[in-house]
């Protein structure tokens, strides 16, 4: 089972799991949320049904839960309360949940960053640095061996002398009636003095030197702990929000002198799984920039993560990324020569000119498409496209997109296909309109088609292309100098064969689109659309009329109408 | 049949037709974008683009300067085909670096099999380099591609410089930086022996090892193959032939094979006998 979405598991920790990599544990400060890895994927299988409580169900929480739970329509109006008190996965269902659960731990995120940077300006000092803590435990090695050099019994007499002191301070300053205090007070003299007594006179500054120790060890270690408290914030966990700040209010912001002595054995670094954490982090990260420096080094994953836009472009780039190199020689098709520089070591050269200028060309329509609200849909069906093109529609989100395989007759059949498809029915601002997902479920919808296609190998989705020339949808299309330019709309002659230079086109028109889409919401925050609304108020209106006929009608009159339906 | 599918190039023509025939509604999205960023033109046949060999030098004037010229490559004219097939065709890329680079790796083919990555990283990799400079660039590690530049770059600023000059001085640098990098290897190898290191047995020590384990468990075998011949024939005819019988008291007393090649690896042992006894018994470990 894949499971690629943030579960909270024990209050405190995040768990990613999947197929390929093992359990990873890692505490919430730490996780990056907008890694790919990290977020919910249409890849991602959906948890088989199975009964609660078989024997047969996995242990896992969300295996127990049904597909209708997933889609499970939830109210924005949940509140809080209900979701801390464990019923928000019941009340949202999975997935609006851990979207909240999402947006909840970011929020934490900035709280607890905002609340560290609060607390050091109230301290007013800076973090102490490492020589500082060392020196520290150096200091308080020392006096703990000096301690231990001085006589058993006037130790043991200065210690208990000294909890009396810090016994007689809480009694002084705790909002107890008078008389009790005084009398408490007496007792804690009186106890003072009969240990004193103890100590024969010529032992006495002895006793007062051990007292002073005792003080030293107690400062010391103080600030020993406030030196590491301060350093574990870091890895603090942070899930219950308002527990988390009065945690971290009350261990920096109350005053040293409060606390108690604390056994220093607690304190040693390495000694709990925390601080063996945070040393191991700290060793890797000091032998990482050990040993030579690194340049110019190739990162396969960065051109996946972080495409160029169309305007950073450039011929060195496109080379780099071997959008240039075609085919041998005998395998071409004749329709390319003008996009072709040359022949070299006998394969055909493409024209990085060329390639630019197309690329650019198509990058235009797809933004101007995605800022008109058109349906975008990404072909990519060669080994590691999957990859490549699930990353790309989550650029250009909301867009869609196939890796597996065209299922021939999905435009030209595409009621048979894809008519059971759930329909969503959004806003201008991309909210779902829950008031028509009863009405538009059950095939009583059209099945959509995309507005435009982008196809990073024509070559083995010719039936792909030929469908959407028949049913006039306009194409983008890498064509390699081994493929006929004519099938699509908009060529973009490069290399199709290598994985780079096909990330590297998908990219950047991904990065149109999403700036299309960006556009778009931005005139919807506005109050405008980018597009006609009036096919969609017809087609919507024609739906609820068909919606309130009654069943067998229903069907067949939607089918003729919904066509012109639009979602947007 | 044959003909060429135009449809996808017409998407536009078609939406419009259709909207006019009321055939769809309304109109598509992508009408108005389609208009204002037309599909490019396709199918055209244009002349190759040609690519002309040039080659730069410097040559001195009779009054001392020196100037900077461009000229077509001499080289061998060939007959271009005059099939109208072939009147479209791309044509070949060729640079003057073809020749050097010829030159360089036939007279030194080992430098082929030296490993070499070629991935690019930004593909700007010549702008930070500076050939005037000799052989070592940044980010580009020393290999033959280095004199080829490095020689091109001679031919074209030092004045008057034939061919096999510049590609004498910029191979002998090549060498020195090459003789730079052993002693630099062997030093770094010493120091770390010197240190402690154990390096692990070289590919001929392993195979030596492999080999003489084969050869060993033959050689058992084949004892206990006569051992069993001489039982066998004992037992038919009550005798054992002294031939055989010689045979078996030398083996006894014989230790098994040295190694062959023993002694001549990474711990520099001159005596290849020498530690004999415990290498065999990792032998038979192994």
């Amino acid at each position: 089972m894949i499971l690629r979405q943030i579960v909270s598991r024990h209050g405190r920790t995040f768990l990613s799991r999947s197929t390929s990599t093992s359990i990873r544990r890692t505490y919430a400060t730490d996780i990056d949320l907008d890694h790919p890895a990290n977020k919910q994927s249409e890849q991602d299988h959906r948890p088989i049904k199975s009964t609660p409580g078989h024997p047969d169900e996995p242990s896992s929480l969300l295996d127990a839960i049904g597909h209708d739970l997933l889609d499970r329509p939830g109210p924005d109006t949940i509140s809080d309360e209900a979701i801390n008190a464990g019923r928000g996965l019941e009340l949202l269902g999975p997935s609006k949940y851990f979207n909240r659960l999402e947006r909840r731990t970011r929020q934490l995120q900035a709280d607890v960053s905002s609340l560290r940077n609060t607390i050091h300006a109230q301290a007013g000092q800076a973090r102490p640095t490492k020589a500082e803590v060392g020196a520290n435990e150096e200091q308080l090695r020392r006096a703990e061996a000096r301690l231990e050099n001085t006589d058993q019994h006037v130790r043991k007499v200065a210690v208990k002398i000294r909890r009396l002191e810090l016994q007689e301070r809480l009694v002084r300053e705790s909002q107890t009636e008078g008389q009790a205090r005084k009398s408490e007070l007496e007792e804690i003299k009186r106890k003072k003095e009969s240990l004193r007594a103890q100590i024969p006179s010529d032992q006495r500054s002895l006793l007062a030197e051990a007292q002073k120790l005792v003080l030293q060890q107690e400062r010391l270690k103080d600030e020993q702990l406030k030196v590491r408290q301060e350093q574990d914030l870091h890895f603090t966990s942070i899930f219950s929000p308002d527990s988390t700040a009065q945690q971290i209010a009350s261990t920096s912001l109350t005053p040293s002198r409060a606390r108690p002595l604390i056994d220093s054995s607690t304190l040693r670094p390495g000694d709990t799984p925390l601080n063996a954490y945070k040393d191991s982090r700290i060793a890797r990260r000091s032998l990482l920039s050990a040993g030579t420096d690194r340049a110019d080094v190739y990162q396969p994953w960065a051109i996946l993560e972080k495409p160029p836009y169309p305007e950073d472009l450039t011929l060195p780039l496109l080379l780099a990324n071997q959008t240039h190199l075609g085919h041998a020689t005998a395998l071409w098709h004749p329709g390319n020569s003008s996009y072709i520089f040359g022949i070299r070591d006998g394969i055909h050269v493409i024209s990085l000119e060329i390639t630019l200028s197309y690329l650019r060309r198509a990058a235009k329509v797809v933004q101007e498409v995605a800022r008109r609200g058109g349906i975008i849909l990404f072909v990519g069906t060669r080994k590691g496209h999957r990859e490549v093109v699930v990353n790309s529609a989550k650029l250009a989100e909301p867009a869609y997109h196939i890796f597996s395989r065209w299922i021939p007759g999905s435009l030209t059949n595409g009621q048979q296909i894809l008519g059971d498809c759930a329909l969503k029915v959004v806003n201008p601002s991309d909210n779902e309109l829950d008031q028509y997902r009863k009405a538009l479920s059950n095939s009583t919808h059209a099945a959509l088609r995309p507005d435009l296609v982008i196809c990073l190998n024509p070559l083995e989705n010719e039936v792909c292309l030929h469908e959407c020339g028949l049913y006039n949808v306009p194409t983008i299309g890498i064509v390699d100098t081994d493929c006929n330019p004519s099938w699509v709309t908009y060529p973009i002659p490069a290399n199709d064969d290598s994985l780079r230079s096909v990330t590297l086109i998908s990219g950047v028109l991904a990065r149109a689109a999403q700036r299309g889409q960006r556009l778009r919401m931005d005139a919807a925050s506005e109050g405008k659309t980018t597009y006609n609304t009036r096919r969609v108020l017809k087609a919507l209106k024609g739906m609820e009329e068909i919606a309130n006929l009654d069943v067998q009608e229903k069907g067949r009159g939607d089918r003729d109408k919904g066509k012109d339906k639009d979602v947007d | 049949m044959g003909r060429i599918n135009l449809t996808p190039l017409r998407v536009r023509r078609r939406a419009l037709a259709d909207l006019q025939a009321n055939r769809i509604p309304i109109a598509p999205v992508w009408l108005d974008v389609v208009a204002d960023i037309p599909p490019a033109q396709i199918l055209t046949r244009q002349q190759p683009q040609q690519h002309v060999v040039t080659q730069t030098r410097t040559r001195s004037l009779p009054d001392g300067r020196t100037e900077k010229v461009t000229l077509p490559a001499p080289t061998p004219r060939k007959r271009k085909s005059a099939k109208p097939s072939r009147l479209f065709a791309p044509v070949e890329i060729k640079y003057e670096e073809d020749k050097l680079r010829k030159q360089f790796f036939s007279d030194h083919p080992w430098e082929l099999a030296r490993p070499r990555v070629v991935v690019e990283t930004t593909g700007n990799q010549h702008a930070t380099s500076d050939y005037s400079k000799g052989l070592l660039q940044p980010n580009v590690p020393l290999s033959g591609e280095s004199v080829v530049q490095r020689q091109l770059h001679l031919l074209q600023t030092v004045p008057d410089i034939t061919e096999p000059q510049a590609y004498d001085m910029a191979r002998r640098e090549f060498y020195v930086l090459r003789r730079q990098e052993a002693t630099k290897r062997r030093i770094a190898k010493e120091e770390a022996m010197h240190m402690g290191a154990q390096p692990e047995m070289s590919i001929l020590q392993w195979s030596m090892k492999i080999e003489n384990k084969h050869y060993n468990d033959w050689e058992e075998w084949s004892r206990q193959q006569v051992v069993e011949q001489m039982q066998r024939s004992a037992a038919f005819s009550g005798e054992v032939m002294n031939a055989e019988d010689n045979v078996l008291r030398e083996g006894a007393g014989q230790g098994q094979r040295p190694q062959l090649g023993a002694g001549f690896g990474m711990r520099g042992r001159s005596d290849p006998f020498a530690g004999e006894a415990e290498r065999r018994a990792s032998v038979n470990v192994a």
